[in-house]
This record gives structure tokens, C-alpha cells and sequence, in this order.
């Protein structure tokens, strides 16, 4: 991304009433701007910061730029050009309240409607941070703050420049989501343990039970083989008196006889009690009680809610009244007071029913007198088949005995085999709510179980895998992000370190490691914390020479006073380091900074020299060209001339 | 709306309701013996004794006494609510209440509610008739209608 300043324009800002700095749609590649110290250069580097960047400025500040009491508002734009379309910022001030306000324009045309807020070009926007705009709206604060090991400029320099914040930010992504899996990592490994047990529990249930339900059916059809056979072997035995055997027969017939009965008898029964009216004289007494209550109140009543509606709509009453609007209103209202038809429907079949429920034939207790008298006839069979076995049993016949004996448990063995079959295969809702059957008893339930811990268990799991997941991305960026920025600051260290052994060849600084900041090191002490304010500013050329040279961004640097505080062999040094490392470098420098520095430029193609200079009426002056640049004699230089004379 | 048997009222029958065609034809001839009981009594029992639903409309064997039923529920609430039997007004008041015309069953949710709760009642009552669980349907027949004070003795 190729970003160049087009120009600029202050309008009601201190010591520059309405000034526009042009540099054309081709800006030179050095431009030298003059001014004497205290007309605005330095207020110019933070109103450029202040339109390329977020940074914030204190009222304070803000009113620092107010020209005069009587000016409310002033405005600095700033011309851009960003891969080659045109764009302006504006920073519009408002004196009395102290704030200020951003606005962009990126139309074709500098004409073009202005947006609210700084609105740079894709990454741009977020590349230019207040601390980045400072690496090239260079002041010599930097010189100062990229060697202050508490201020992490350095590192951070190389971290925004070389887009690893990029990094950053997707490891802030990963980290987001590992803190949200956190919990459910802290509960999943506590809990993967136990469901991993219940999970088998329940498996091995269901096994079990499975397995018991096969033993179960094959107990079931075994033990009934056992009672047939001791049935058979039972009335074989009593069958060996020959006057047994015929009562026998006789006996076994009769309660089959009324076995048969007693079912058919039920059956009526039950078919009868479902009649609610037929059940009971005192049922049906409060059945036709209730009908006939219905039928002397009228209910339900004969006119409907419809009727009412639709009468409401008509033009007259059926009495041939006219309905006017206050009527109709009355109508419909009361309307709601009678019942729909469909509700009058249910009332009047149900009121039907009550009334003929008088009617339903009374069979009821003839059919349970016939079961009770049936029932008594199967109590005397009873007795009289276990009167047949006992003679056989008083006549000495152990072995009878022992056989009803056998046959009595196998019986109950079968009932019991039967109800456990029952009570581990049944899938109904209802039975295994009433019968109280759990998981561990019921096979459907024991594979329900099995199915949702089978769920819970690769629910935790998926868990654990996304936190393992999240975790190796996170290392795997963290990695990235160490070794990029580790060969990144030894790249930048070598390259600093080549420039300061031209820059400084005496003592031979350089940086011993770019950590939170630059940490230097000479040849005569190890550490070199204190260097002299030219030694410094060379370093901080160096390295930010050396940290834009293979950036993916190509950023105008704009530079006050670059020279002020170098011996001359180090401008010369300065001069020419720094014009090859930017493709657009603006200078602003006074007039002692000509010598060593600034004449370095002179005759050099593509260099383009500014004179700004106060007029005693307040007025800045603007003079373009090189012999105004070489002739501009300030009042310092006066002062120091006179000095030197 | 949905028919709910008692909770532990499936316990209770569970030899008829187990017995195939000696025992209950459905769950429903459970139901409603107590609901007959609970009616009669005046019984509603807990809410909390409600069970599972076993069946949401009546069953075939009982459509034909849907209208005698809901009878029976209005007459009950009538009497537990103390309605003055001639106040026309509060009388069809309370029969909109407890019908729903819209229903399946004929009854409102309000009458589904308390028609389950008056099962609840009865098979509390009805549990007393009982030394045991029922061992065969017509032990249950017979027993059953002592209570209504019909004539037959075992």
C-alpha cells in the first residue's frame, strides 16, 4: 500500500490564518520546509498525527491552536493520496468547547461530500495508530521513548509494521473461545470421568437384562412344561382309584364349564358398568335429576349469540322497530351473553342423554347375582377336586401329595417368572410410570438410558476435543507470532547496526538486542544506556530506516528539525540515509540545519524547497524555490549571529 | 387433554390389568371406576396424584357414555360449588366452564383437569373397599358394587 501527503491547509489555527501547502498530484520525493522555530512545526507534525490516527487531544491542546479570542472554530485538512486515489481528512475545531471532529472525503473530486469520522482505506484504518503515525510523523520524542524500555515502542514498532497484531488478534479469536470452553472443559473433565462410568454402567445393565430376559423365557417355557407334566402325573395318580378318576373327570369338566361362564359373566359385566346410568340406581337418579333440571331452566337457551349478531346488523327489529346505531351497539354487546350454537348443540345432546339414561334397561344385578351364584359353584368344584386329592392323600398316596405340592410351587414359580418377563420387556409409558420400573429393571428404559448417556458422554467429548483443538491453534499462533517477530527484530537489529557503523564509526554503537525497546551496547562499555541526543536520533534513524525498508506499506515521513542536534559529519551521514529509505520525506528545518543537512539536497533532482516565514501583520508567507531557502535569515540566526560577532 | 390414571393405581390393578381377557379390556375400565367412585363421592383428589396420560380421547368401549359423563362432572362441580339448582345463570355459567364444544372429548381443559383429579378422589375411596390388590376381575366386580349398594353377596 503506497501512501504519499498530496498537501495540506490550515484555516484559522495559530500563526496560520489561511495557509495551503500544495504539492501537487506528483508530490517531489524531498520536500524542505523552512520555518523559524515557534511558527508551527511542531503544531503542524501533531495536527498531521491528529488527521492520520485516532490520537486524542486534551482541550488544553485543542485550545492551544485558537489564533485569536475572537475565532470560535479552525480546521486543518490534510491531502492523501492512497494507492493513487485522492482522499482528504479534515480535523475541524471547536475552540470554545475545546473538542474536535473528523471528516473524510473520498470522492473523485476534493469537492466530494465529507463522511464523519477518519475513513482510510482498508487496512489502513486500523494500521494507523497513534503510537504507528509517530514512526513517521517522526519527532524527536521517539529518538527518546524507542530506547525507554518501559514505553515497549520498539517490539511494538515491529508487531503493528509487520501486521503481527494480525496474530494477535486471531490468537484473542482462539483465546475467546477457549475461555468460553473453559467451564465446560473444567466440568467435562470432571465429568467425563463419571459419564464414562455411568455410560459402561448402563451398557452392562443392558446386557444383563438382556441376557435375563432370555433366561427368563426359557425358564418360563421350561416351568410350563413342568406344571403340564406334574398336572398330567397329578391326575394320573388320582385317576388310579377308578372311583376318583370319574369324579375327577366329572369335577375337571365342571369348572371348565364355569370358568367359561365367569368369563362371559365379566364380560357383561364390564360391558354393562360402562354405562354410567346402568351402574347404579344412585347414578342414574342424579343423570335424569340433572336433565330434568336442564329441561325446567330452559337450558341451554333456545336463542343463540348468532341470532343476536345477526339481528344487530339488520335494519329492523323483528318486532318492526327501527335499529339504529345505539341500539345495535346494545345488541351486539349482549349478544356475548348467550351461548354459541355449537355450545348450545353440546348442552342440548348431553341434556338428551341425561333424559333417556332413565330409560337404559336395569340387567345389572340379575348378571351379578348369576356371577356371585357361578362363583359359589366353582368355590364347591374347588373344594370338591381337593376333597377328590386329599382321599387319595388320607388313603396313603405320599406321592400325590408330594406331586400337588410340587405342582403348587412350579405354579408360583411361573406367575412370578411371567411378571418379570412382563416387567422387563414392556415398553408402555403408562405401566413402567404405574408399576414404578426404573432403567435398571426395564430393557427399553435400560436402552433409553443407554442412548442419552451415550449422548452426554460425546457431548463432553466433542468439548474436550474443541479445547484441545482451540488450544494447539493458540500454541501453534503463538509460535508463529514468537518466531516472526524474533527474526523480524534480528533482520531489523542487522540492518540498524549496518547503518550506525556509518553513522557512527567512532565508538561504534549499536543495538545489542531489540527487546521492549532498543537496547544499545559499544565497543568501550557493554551497555550503553546513555548516549548523547545525536547519537540517539542517529539511532532511531537507523532503525526506523531499517524497520521500513522491507514493510508492506510505503508511508511518507514527515520529519522536524532531523538535524538540529547532529555534529555535521553525522548530518551529512543523516542526509544521506534517510532521503533513500522513503519514497516521499518532508523536512521541516530551520535555518541553521542548512548547513550539513539541508545543502545536501541542493541540485538533487526531485528535492523542492519551502519558506514559510511570519510577516509582522500576521500573515505567513509561502515562498517557493531554493535561492529563498538559501537566503531566509530568521531572527535566531540574526541573534545568533550577533552573538557570534 | 388427555385421561391420566392415578398414580398408584396401576399398581393396584395390576393383576387385571395384566390378565388379558380375564382382567380390564383397557386401561380405561380402571379409569373409570375410579372416576365413577370419585363423581359419586364428591372426591377431587390431589393434583399431584395424577399420573401419565395413558390415552387422549375415550376409548371406543366408552364414546357412547361421553355426554352421560360429562353429566356426571357438571353435577358433581354443581354440588361442590354449592349452585343454587334454580340460578339459570350461574348453572349454564358453570357448564360452558367445564364443556368445550371443540373438543374431541366434549369437555374443556378445565373439565380434562378436574375429571382426572376426580379419578384421583375415587380410587382413593375405592382403595378402601379392598383388604387387597384384586386378584381376578370378578373378585373386583363384586366388590365394586357393595359400594353402590346393590343387592348381590358373595
Amino acid at each position: 500500500m503506497d501512501v504519499r501527503i498530496l498537501g495540506w491547509r490550515y484555516q484559522n489555527i495559530r500563526g496560520m490564518r489561511d495557509v495551503t501547502i500544495d504539492l501537487g498530484d506528483q508530490p517531489p520525493r524531498w520536500t524542505l520546509i523552512q520555518m523559524p522555530n515557534g511558527t508551527g512545526k511542531t503544531t503542524t507534525l501533531t495536527l498531521m498525527r491528529v488527521a492520520l490516527s485516532d490520537e486524542e487531544l486534551s482541550v488544553q491542546n485543542i485550545r492551544s491552536f485558537r489564533p485569536d479570542d475572537q475565532t470560535d472554530a479552525g480546521e486543518f485538512q490534510l491531502r492523501l493520496s492512497v494507492d493513487g486515489e485522492r482522499c482528504w481528512l479534515f480535523v475541524k475545531f471547536d475552540y470554545d468547547t475545546g473538542t474536535l471532529r473528523r471528516f473524510t472525503s473520498r470522492a473523485a473530486t476534493d469537492a466530494g461530500g465529507l463522511e464523519a469520522g477518519r475513513r482510510l482505506k482498508g487496512n489502513l484504518q486500523d494500521l494507523l495508530t497513534p503510537a504507528f503515525t509517530r514512526l513517521f510523523i517522526f519527532d524527536g520524542e521517539l529518538a527518546k521513548s524507542i530506547r525507554d524500555v518501559g514505553k515497549d515502542e520498539a517490539s511494538r514498532a515491529i508487531h503493528t509494521l509487520y501486521r503481527l497484531d494480525r496474530v494477535d488478534r486471531l490468537r484473542g479469536a482462539v483465546q475467546r473461545v477457549l475461555q468460553s470452553e473453559q467451564e465446560a472443559k473444567a466440568k467435562t473433565e470432571r465429568g467425563l470421568g463419571n459419564l464414562t462410568g455411568r455410560y459402561k454402567t448402563a451398557e452392562s445393565t443392558l446386557e444383563e437384562l438382556k441376557q435375563r430376559k432370555t433366561d427368563v423365557h426359557n425358564l418360563i417355557e421350561a416351568t410350563k412344561d413342568v406344571v403340564a407334566k406334574l398336572q398330567t402325573q397329578k391326575n394320573e395318580r388320582i385317576s388310579m382309584d377308578g372311583d376318583a378318576r370319574r369324579r375327577l373327570v366329572d369335577a375337571t369338566q365342571a369348572k371348565a364349564e364355569v370358568d367359561v361362564k365367569i368369563v362371559g359373566l365379566n364380560k357383561d359385566l364390564l360391558s354393562i358398568s360402562r354405562n354410567p346410568s346402568a351402574l347404579a340406581d344412585r347414578i342414574r337418579t342424579r343423570l335424569t335429576a340433572l336433565g330434568s333440571r336442564l329441561h325446567q331452566l330452559k337450558l341451554p337457551k333456545t336463542t343463540s349469540a348468532e341470532f343476536f349478531r345477526e339481528l344487530a346488523l339488520a335494519k329492523d327489529c323483528i318486532c318492526g322497530r327501527p335499529i339504529g346505531d345505539t341500539e345495535r351497539e346494545v345488541i351486539t354487546s349482549r349478544a356475548s351473553e348467550y351461548l354459541a350454537e355449537n355450545e348450545m348443540g353440546v348442552i342440548n345432546a348431553m341434556k338428551n342423554a341425561l333424559r333417556n339414561s332413565a330409560a337404559d334397561p336395569v340387567q345389572f344385578d340379575e348378571k351379578l347375582e348369576s356371577l356371585v351364584r357361578t362363583m359359589r359353584d366353582r368355590r364347591e368344584i374347588n373344594q370338591l377336586l381337593d376333597k377328590i386329592a386329599a382321599e387319595r392323600e388320607e388313603a396313603g398316596d405320599a406321592e400325590l401329595e408330594h406331586l400337588r405340592e410340587e405342582l403348587r410351587t412350579r405354579e408360583g414359580d411361573l406367575r412370578a417368572y411371567q411378571e418379570e418377563f412382563r416387567r422387563l420387556t414392556t415398553s408402555s409409558r403408562v405401566e413402567q410410570d404405574q408399576f414404578g420400573f426404573d432403567w435398571k429393571q426395564n430393557i427399553p428404559l435400560c436402552e433409553a438410558e443407554l442412548e442419552e448417556k451415550a449422548r452426554q458422554y460425546n457431548a463432553a467429548l466433542r468439548t474436550m476435543r474443541l479445547h484441545d483443538q482451540s488450544q494447539f491453534v493458540a500454541n501453534l499462533l503463538r509460535d508463529i507470532e514468537e518466531r516472526a517477530s524474533t527474526k523480524l527484530r534480528d533482520r531489523v537489529q542487522i540492518a540498524t547496526n549496518v547503518k550506525l557503523e556509518s553513522l557512527i564509526p567512532g565508538e561504534h554503537i549499536r543495538v545489542a538486542r531489540i527487546g521492549k525497546a532498543l537496547e544499545l551496547a559499544s565497543d568501550q562499555r557493554k551497555s550503553k544506556e546513555s548516549v548523547s541526543e545525536g547519537q540517539g536520533l542517529a539511532v532511531a534513524y537507523a532503525f526506523l530506516a531499517s524497520l521500513f525498508q522491507d514493510a508492506p506499506y510505503r508511508l511518507p515521513f514527515v520529519v522536524d528539525s532531523p538535524a538540529v542536534s547532529l555534529d555535521t559529519r553525522v548530518r551529512r551521514e543523516v542526509a544521506d540515509l534517510i532521503p533513500g529509505l522513503f519514497e516521499q520525506v518532508i523536512f521541516f528545518v530551520i535555518s541553521s540545519e542548512r548547513e550539513g543537512f539541508a545543502d545536501s539536497f541542493y541540485g538533487r533532482a526531485g528535492a523542492r524547497f519551502i519558506t514559510m516565514e511570519s510577516t509582522a501583520n500576521g500573515v505567513t508567507s509561502i515562498t517557493e524555490g531554493i535561492e529563498a531557502f538559501k537566503a531566509f535569515h530568521s531572527e535566531e540566526d540574526q541573534t545568533l549571529e550577533g552573538v557570534t560577532r | 387433554m388427555s385421561f391420566k390414571l392415578p398414580k398408584p393405581a396401576g399398581g393396584f390393578f395390576r393383576l387385571l390389568l395384566q390378565n388379558g381377557s380375564s382382567g380390564f379390556e383397557t386401561m380405561f375400565d380402571a379409569y373409570y371406576f375410579c372416576l365413577m367412585v370419585g363423581l359419586d363421592a364428591r372426591a377431587v383428589g390431589a393434583e399431584d396424584e395424577v399420573g401419565e396420560e395413558f390415552v387422549r380421547d375415550y376409548v371406543q368401549s366408552f364414546q357412547p357414555y361421553s355426554d352421560l359423563i360429562a353429566g356426571l362432572l357438571i353435577d358433581a362441580e354443581l354440588d361442590r360449588a354449592r349452585i343454587d339448582p334454580s340460578d339459570r345463570s350461574s348453572v349454564e355459567k358453570k357448564i360452558v366452564e367445564l364443556l368445550d364444544p371443540n373438543s374431541a372429548t366434549k369437555l374443556s381443559a378445565a373439565g380434562h383437569v378436574l375429571l382426572n383429579r376426580y379419578a384421583v378422589g375415587g380410587f382413593s375411596e375405592l382403595r378402601d373397599d379392598f383388604a387387597s390388590a384384586p386378584q381376578s376381575l370378578e373378585d373386583f366386580l363384586i366388590t365394586y358394587h357393595r359400594r353402590w349398594g346393590t343387592t348381590a353377596m358373595s
